[in-house]
């Protein structure tokens, strides 16, 4: 037994550093979002914790002056069900108020978007230039001629030729320019550059897979091969061209082989061993399995990684934390249950539970990568007994899940799945995140990908590049 | 901040200036906001003190996790209770080190776990030689994932912004230097931080190859049958001075940080490095026909024959090609923070030379004992040659740059402390508990702050302003970050970081 | 150009302002005093560097060479897919663990941009000016003794085509003149091959201008 007191693994959250008791309560994102859910900054998702927080528990001038209406009297720290119930009043009580003295009240800035207690983050005012005064371009509207280059250098990879241009030019109006676009778009898509071997789509990919040469299998194999991370970024590009529905990154039971750029679906492939009735697409490939869960029992790794890849819900940054009620069990003895680690692994904890039959490296190799009900009684023997009670069953925003196959179905239906999709494509092809007055632009692409696009992305792309976002310098 | 002397057909006015600013809140690829540039400078020190002389960073990173009980806190058998399910030595191989609380582990084994290859340690002569500026930091940190925890070593974890250490001495000391801060670090321990207060110039350049990189420190030296550098100058002026500034396309996008950046980058900033030849000064690989230098016109570093001697697997082994450009980075005050780390890839050189294990110290995995003794033999092997070299190289006025030099030891986490029967040929997982190693004369040099308990093989804390003991406590990574922040004498007024003078000499 | 006083002091309390708050070194936007041209600018202002990619493809379709040829160092080392792809705005998951690019063009981009643009620029400049016949860009041209007949249409047709094929516009009037001017302020010097070093430097201030490398 440990005499140093809780060690808890993932905290972010420490109480040396502030005088007063300041915590920070992740389910502040969501309660706000509910006070305003037109505010700039739910539009999108939850808000930041930044509305509130320096680095969190610290408190910028708006959470200290929301912190000074709530629940007076109370002995802090609060519990969340009286965080929860008491947070609305408080926020309300400061709207006519300017927290951070920028001339913008706490109301209007939330509203806009823009961090009430941040002097240096107001309402932006757009000015457009006098229509037609610019000799080159159509600023403030859509530009055919600037969205042509500009889809021609973010997906076929170069610029169109002068003589593209003047072709362009000539065609008879708008509705045949944004046509050409269109065209074009669709040629490029299926250009080496955008889904060939280290394409675009791979590029967007290397975060998610996380590839590490000295562990590769197959070709390139590094001098300790464990797995091919080939398959992934093969899966990950098929599922996002032509009109295949990109939750299949998350529900594929089958795999991808690429030739060129031509991607074909298998449903077998050497080197994966996963049970057909267990595979979730990326999360149960043998790169994945074998990098993210290793030799873990409980792989929280693997389930946060799949949280901020897919849902785009970093836990480090404290977000999409949606603490589960009742008891916190520390199954593998982490001392998870110590009040500065409950803040994330109550969350993070269920949401792995659900991997924790996925094997990793534990075992002979042919084991490695499979699911095994039994995985932590045969691989993990002469532990505490609490850890052979942990189960499968776990919960994912939210939503209780009693296995993988079921997490990934809530991932796969859900807002964060389809925001994160459509905003890795927004920052690939714009290279910065969305601006407030662009947010119900962010909303309707993300309603339009769920919808009418059947969650094809390259339908969705066509539908941004026809939009003023995009085409409009 | 340096005016780029090419702008000479800007214009200001104090409505057009505001008209800007906020236009460019929309612009700046803030989620409204004034862009980060024009922020409270209060959140980013630009260039601190002009007079103050600089601290310098040097961050060794040791990925994989490098285990301290593996080095300065190794446990003897005769020491533990639990010798025989505990990562142990056989009481010959710990050194005590005299007149210090330092251990050593001097081993040989046959093989490195199933790797054929023999090896020989001596940490003793390491610690014996540097003991007086060496400081060890038990702590405990927060995550088992790699990537995460490099960062984290690197952050505190979030501890101040998310700015990482080099960041925060890029800000202090670096406004003056070409690069203030170079990476040629590996996976987290090249990602810049967090903070959106830091200045684009401070930020991390990262460096891919060591031994190719300052080819490319000029724009046109290097390539041949070009006009003289004189004529490329008026080609730039024109380019500067006229057809950008009057271009349709720069008059659109003016408002843009990043053409902004660009003209400043392309102007004072390109002139200084150009001018202070560094393409020359930071170029220590030989001449030969794989890299005809001499052919192309690219001239060798002064010191080029003396790092060649000191490191002569530069062009093989890229962390000798690291450590040979971390020397002149510092020496010709081009950067403040320079970052150097192997790979996870495996450096083998002929005659079964074994530099850097499979996975380096995540070899541990495979083989701990071996894969933590070779690895930490090149880590103190490189150690020791920079320090030499920073020692022999004079700052001003009789200082050495070693004696302005703190070289952080950042890794991922600590290695599970248990074993099987005594067994010396075993493997490890990760593990928060562990140490870091730090070293600079301005450290509080030959001590451990904290502990070990020899039965069980966790490290434990001590108190932040005395530095004594404390077995009830265990270090936090903010704290680490803390120290050794005001080790280098960076300013963390308003961080909100503790200050934990222990770490501090004197 | 004169600039009045009071212009003056708004431009020193403009560049203070700029000083204290803005750390990276960046100067202030420009405004519009009055009599000055109409404000054009775009307000959101969305540009991106292309990157080590698209540079490559676009310096080899506009200057007519083979991808491989844009630029090499030290002979055989390919510039932007190696020595200088990570300031260049490329990528290196594999070795490197370097998963995304640099969120901002570094440092030492201007200097790698500038060497793969006069890279290229020499070998079209070259090529053009020893295969006349079957220039791409420098077509026609009268040069005697390696000094050029700069105020011939000749050139402000080769000029146009530079435009065209790196900028996918004319060349404007004022653009011309400046890069003829520029020939004779190389023709000033003591060059020995003044068309020449004028074919290889037009191309390069016009290829490496921020027109072609962001978009």
């Amino acid at each position: 037994m440990r005499k140093y007191g809780p060690i808890c693994i993932g905290a972010v959250i420490s109480l040396l550093f502030t005088g007063t008791a300041a915590n920070s309560q992740p389910p502040g994102s969501t309660v706000l979002c509910q006070s305003y859910p037109d505010s700039g900054q739910c539009v999108a998702g939850d808000a930041q914790c930044t509305i509130c927080h320096t680095v969190p528990p610290e408190r910028n001038p708006f959470g200290a002056a929301v912190s000074a209406e709530l629940a007076p009297g109370e002995t802090r720290p609060l519990p969340t069900s009286t965080f929860v119930a008491a947070l609305p009043d408080a926020l309300h009580a400061v709207e006519s108020a300017d927290a951070d003295g920028d001339g913008v009240s706490n109301l209007d800035e939330i509203l806009a978007g823009s961090l009430p207690g941040d002097p240096g983050s107001t309402p932006g005012a757009a000015a457009c230039p006098r229509a037609g005064s610019n000799p080159d371009y159509a600023v403030c509207a859509y530009d055919p001629a600037y969205a042509f280059k500009k889809m021609m250098l973010d997906f076929c990879g170069h610029s169109p030729t002068w003589d593209d241009m003047e072709a362009f030019r000539a065609l008879a109006d708008e509705t045949a320019q944004r046509q050409h676009i269109a065209t074009g778009l669709a040629t490029c898509l299926d250009s080496e550059f955008w889904l060939g071997k280290d394409g675009e789509l791979w590029r967007i990919a290397h975060p998610k897979v996380r590839p590490l040469q000295a562990l590769k299998m197959g070709d390139d194999r590094g001098t300790i091969p464990l797995a091919d991370y080939y398959d992934d970024y093969n899966l990950f590009v098929y599922t996002q061209i032509d009109d295949h529905d990109a939750r299949d990154v998350l529900l594929a039971d089958y795999f991808v082989q690429r030739n060129g750029t031509v991607y074909t679906r298998v449903d077998e492939l050497t080197g994966q061993n996963m049970q057909r009735d267990r595979r979730a697409g990326f999360l149960t490939t043998n790169w994945f399995l074998v990098y993210n869960i290793m030799f873990a029992p409980l792989p929280r790794a693997a389930a946060a990684r799949a949280y901020r890849s897919f849902l785009g819900l970093d836990i480090a940054r404290l977000q999409g934390l949606d603490p589960e009620p009742g008891e916190l069990v520390d199954y593998d003895g982490k001392n998870v249950t110590a009040p500065a680690c409950r803040v994330c692994h109550s969350t993070l904890d269920p949401l792995s539970y659900a991997f924790s039959n996925y094997n990793g490296v534990t075992g002979r190799r042919p084991e490695w990568g499979t699911y095994n009900p039994a995985r932590l009684e045969r691989y993990f023997p002469d532990q505490n007994p609490t850890l052979y009670e942990m189960p499968e069953n776990g919960v994912v925003l939210g939503q209780p899940v009693s296995n993988l196959n079921e997490w990934v179905q809530v991932a796969a239906a859900s807002d964060a799945f389809a925001r994160t999709t459509v905003l890795d494509y927004w920052r690939h092809l714009l290279k910065r995140e969305p601006l407030t007055a662009e947010l119900p632009v962010v909303a309707s692409l993300i309603e339009a990908f769920r919808g009418r696009h059947n969650y094809s992305v390259e339908a969705m792309l066509h539908e941004f590049v026809q939009s003023e976002v995009y085409g409009a310098p | 901040m340096t005016r780029d002397s090419d702008s000479t057909t800007r214009r200001l006015s104090r409505r057009g200036f505001i008209k800007g600013i906020v236009a460019a809140a929309t612009a700046g690829g803030v989620a409204a906001g004034i862009p980060t540039l024009l922020r409270d400078p209060r959140r980013a020190r630009a260039g601190g003190d002009p007079d103050r002389k600089p601290t310098f960073l040097v961050v060794f990173a040791t990925p994989g996790g490098a285990s301290i009980i593996d080095a300065m806190l190794a446990i003897r058998h005769s020491e533990s209770a639990n010798f025989e399910r505990l990562n142990c030595f056989p009481d010959e191989e710990v050194i005590s080190v005299p007149d210090s609380p330092f251990r050593a582990v001097d081993l040989q084994r046959d093989s490195i776990g199933p790797i054929p290859f023999p090896l020989v340690t001596k940490q003793s002569e390491f610690v014996a030689r540097h003991k007086r500026d060496m400081m060890v930091v038990t702590a405990t940190t927060t995550s088992l994932t790699h990537s995460i925890a490099q960062k984290r070593s690197l952050t505190g974890n979030n501890a101040w912004n998310g700015r990482t250490l080099q960041e925060a001495v890029a800000i202090e000391y670096g406004a003056d230097y070409p690069i203030a801060n170079t990476n040629m670090g590996y996976d987290g321990y090249i990602e810049s931080g967090d903070d959106p207060t830091v200045p684009a110039w401070a930020r991390n350049e990262p460096i891919s190859q060591a031994t190719l990189w300052p080819l490319g420190l000029h724009s046109s030296r290097g390539l041949k049958d070009l006009p003289d550098p004189e004529l490329i100058d008026l080609a730039r002026s024109l380019r500067n001075g006229k057809l950008d500034p009057e271009s349709t396309f720069y008059r659109t996008f003016e408002l843009s940080e990043r053409l902004q950046r660009w003209r400043s980058q392309r102007g004072a900033s390109q002139r200084r490095i150009e001018a202070n030849d560094l393409v020359s000064k930071l170029n220590a690989i030989p001449d030969s026909p794989d890299f005809p230098l001499a052919e192309f016109g690219f001239a060798a570093s002064p010191d080029a024959a003396r790092m060649q001697q000191i490191f002569p697997d530069l062009l093989a082994d890229p962390l000798e090609a690291q450590a040979a450009l971390a020397f002149l980075l510092l020496k010709y005050r081009v950067s403040v923070t320079v970052t150097i780390s192997p790979t996870f890839a495996s450096v083998i050189l002929p005659g079964r030379q074994l530099r850097t294990t499979p996975l380096a110290f995540d070899y541990s995995h495979t083989a701990h004992r071996a894969a933590q003794a070779a690895m930490w033999k090149r880590t103190m092997g490189m150690a020791d040659r920079l320090i030499d070299l920073l020692k022999s190289e004079e700052f001003e006025q009789g200082q050495s740059l070693w004696d302005r030099t703190v070289l952080y030891f950042a890794t991922d986490f600590g290695r599970q402390k248990q074993r099987i029967n005594a067994a010396d040929s075993f493997s490890t997982s990760h593990d928060v508990n562990n140490g870091f190693l730090v070293m600079s004369p301005l450290v509080n040099g030959n001590r451990v702050l904290g502990g070990v308990d020899p039965n069980t093989g966790l490290t434990y804390g001590f108190d932040l302003k005395t530095g004594q003991p404390d077995v009830h406590r265990t270090t936090q990574e903010a704290e680490v970050y803390a120290g050794l922040l005001q080790v280098l004498g960076v300013s963390t007024t308003g961080s909100g970081l503790p200050d934990v003078p222990a770490m501090r000499r004197g | 150009m004169h600039r009045s006083a009071t212009l003056w002091i708004i431009i020193l309390i403009a560049v203070t302002f700029a000083v204290s708050a803005c750390s990276s070194g960046s100067p202030p936007p420009n405004a519009d005093p009055p009599g000055e041209p109409e404000d054009i600018r775009s307000p959101k202002a969305t540009v991106q560097f292309k990157g080590n990619r698209r540079l490559n493809n676009d310096l080899a379709r506009a200057l007519g060479l083979p991808g491989e040829r844009v630029c090499t160092e030290l002979g055989r080392l390919p510039c932007t897919s190696q020595v200088h792809v990570i300031t260049l705005g490329g990528v290196e998951p594999y070795r490197l663990g370097l998963q995304r690019p640099l969120a901002h063009t570094s440092a030492t981009t201007p200097i790698a941009v500038d060497r793969v643009v006069m890279f290229a620029c020499r070998e079209r400049a070259d090529e053009d000016l020893a295969d006349p016949g079957n220039a791409l860009i420098y077509a026609e041209l009268s040069i005697t003794g390696g000094r050029l007949a700069v105020d011939e249409p000749s050139v402000a047709n080769a000029i146009d085509r530079l435009y065209k094929r790196g900028l996918l516009r004319p060349a404007t009037a004022a653009e011309v003149g400046h890069l003829r001017q520029l020939y004779r302020d190389i023709e000033a010097t003591d060059s020995q091959a003044p068309a020449r070093d004028w074919a290889v430097l037009a191309c390069f201030a016009v290829m490496s201008s921020m027109e072609q490398l962001f978009y």
